[in-house]
């Protein structure tokens, strides 16, 4: 009798101890040196249940580039005018799919005046276009010649599914207990650990100091804090969290700050972190005006964009389908100096 | 957090007294107040010591289950990897040697209980079947053995010398060694290995781009 209670009460405690975890067999794959850890642990099951998610969308026929351009035939055409009218409508039908599939034209569109800037989200969707051309030409040590569409982020939806918008000040404890420095909230932003919860303002935001490794082995002046390797390791965590990849899919085991041995994936990743600081700060905090307050955060701000935005768990967002190839429209022409433009 | 801090510090070292007291009064060796206080360091080394070296309070442990756990790896990123630290690594060796002393001595006296071996006093001073079978059977499998009063010093010096070696490593990092990655280089612990990957620059060192 006690015996069968007791192991009915082993069976429950290992359901619900094991409730959260991700059932084996897991996939890995070794990509360095044999018995240095860096390999790649993947969930053949989570990744079998996502394909659909990373499906690049099918193509519309290439339109010609014959006949007149669509600055000349349509009024209010301000960044795709060059375009023929035939491949100006291949866009606009494309772009309805990729963010406004069930909405439609009218999303952005006066259906009686389609030149009219009555609606917000015409203002800007052109902007989007300028960004997206902006990351196809500027942005080539993070997109290559994959490129992104519209589709990258919207993924058939009017607002992409991974954001981000500034997090409200914490409010103290009771005296005695003071703040809790932006942590300790189990937040899904950092896989729920209690790591700072909102690492996107300091990083992709602002650009305080990701590094906080010393150069040398003996301390020689290196002031950075644990708190401030608790942010890196909140930034660092949502990356690995939004590429569906571990620490070693860019960082050498052995030395997470060193640049020797470690895979060429780390380089891309950091123009990576430089571009979406640029993005925000360029191209979605200047649209804070625009925005109809429903769409803004609590504090106000803007929807912001981070890793997960374009990756949604991917390495490659939609599995490195070449998005561009079909839409030359859409890379802008090059920009010189972008990283430079940034500050730090 | 501070205040906390001193409550908690307090309540262990009243309860150290107590475990001291206590032992006098039965007239026992000082072998668990000792033990006690070998925690009591790596606390210290943690909570106190060490920030006071660093000066700053916020280089301590958090409290909480999952802000000490953040805080750990946190420590280990921001310090160049822990596992280089060589104190860490004895203490890694005393903590699981402990582990495994526990198991192999609990299953030794559990196993040569049928010829009275549960009476471990009595057979340290008066050695019986019991403490001969457990010999041999140590003797035969691993080539070495333990004596019935002999594995609980093992045992207990196994058991303080986690958290004393642990401390002394905690104590060294930040203030005398700030990348322990790096001192292993230095020191020929850390091997070179194989190149596998291409050869990337650092994209913060090429000239004309900021980091």
């Amino acid at each position: 009798m006690i015996k069968a209670l007791f192991l009915k009460g082993l069976a429950l405690a290992s359901v619900v101890l094991l409730s959260a975890c991700e059932r084996p067999v897991m996939d890995s794959v070794q990509r360095g040196y044999r018995g240095t850890g860096m390999v790649q642990v993947y969930n053949p099951r989570i990744i079998e249940q996502n394909e659909e998610l990373h499906a690049a969308p099918v193509a519309l026929p290439p339109a010609s580039a014959d006949g007149p351009k669509a600055g000349k035939v349509y009024q209010n055409v301000k960044v795709l005018g060059d375009l023929s009218v035939a491949q100006f409508t291949q866009l606009m039908v494309s772009m309805t799919n990729w963010v406004a599939p069930t909405e439609g034209c009218a999303y952005c569109h006066n259906p009686a005046n389609f030149a009219e800037e009555g609606k917000y989200t015409k203002v800007v969707a052109r902007r989007m276009i300028e960004m997206t051309q902006h990351i196809n030409s500027g942005w080539k040590n993070h997109v290559a010649e994959t490129g992104v569409t519209c589709y990258t982020c919207h993924r058939g939806q009017p607002v992409p599914s991974q954001i981000w918008f500034k997090e409200p000040p914490q409010a103290n404890g009771a005296d005695f207990i003071g703040g809790r420095a932006g942590q300790n909230l189990a937040a899904k932003s950092v896989g729920l650990s209690s790591l700072p919860s909102d690492p996107f303002t300091p990083f992709l935001l602002d650009s305080l100091d990701i590094r906080v490794n010393g150069d040398t082995a003996l301390p020689s002046g290196n002031r950075h804090s644990i708190k401030q390797a608790e942010w890196t390791y909140g930034l660092m965590t949502h990356m690995s969290t939004a590429l569906g990849v571990n620490c070693t899919y860019c960082h050498n085991s052995r030395s997470f700050s060193s640049w020797e041995g470690n895979p060429p994936q780390r380089a891309t990743a950091w123009h990576g972190i430089r571009m979406a600081r640029e993005l925000n700060l360029n191209y979605l905090e200047p649209l804070t005006a625009t925005f109809p307050s429903q769409r803004k955060g609590e504090m106000g701000d803007v929807a912001k964009l981070n890793c997960a935005t374009c990756h949604q768990g991917a390495y490659k967002p939609l599995n490195g389908a070449p998005m561009i190839k079909n839409h030359p429209e859409l890379v802008g022409k090059p920009a010189p100096a972008q990283v430079a433009a940034v500050k730090r | 957090m501070v205040l906390t801090g001193l409550f908690l510090t307090a309540s262990l070292f009243f309860w150290w007294a107590r475990m001291y007291r206590r032992a006098k009064a039965l007239g026992l060796g000082m072998h668990i107040p000792w033990a006690f206080a070998a925690a009591l360091w790596l606390y210290l080394v943690l909570g106190f010591f060490r920030p006071i070296l660093m000066g700053s309070w916020s280089e301590a442990v958090p409290f909480g289950i999952f802000p000490h756990l953040d805080w750990t790896a946190a420590f280990s990123l921001r310090y160049g990897n822990l596992f280089y630290n060589p104190f860490h690594a004895l203490s890694i060796v005393f903590l699981y040697g402990s582990v495994l002393l526990f198991a192999m001595h609990g299953a030794t006296i559990l196993a040569v209980t049928r010829y009275g071996g549960e009476r471990e006093i009595e057979q340290i001073v008066d050695r019986g079947t019991a403490s001969e079978r457990a010999a041999l059977f140590w003797r035969w499998t691993m080539g070495f053995n333990a004596t019935m009063e002999s594995i609980h010093r093992w045992a207990w010096w196994f058991a303080v010398l986690c958290p004393i070696t642990g401390g002394i490593g905690i104590l060294l990092t930040g203030t005398v060694v700030d990348n322990w990655y790096l001192w292993a280089v230095k020191h020929g612990v850390a091997p070179p290995y194989p190149v596998v990957f291409p050869v990337v620059v650092d994209p913060a060192t090429v000239m004309g781009v900021k980091p």
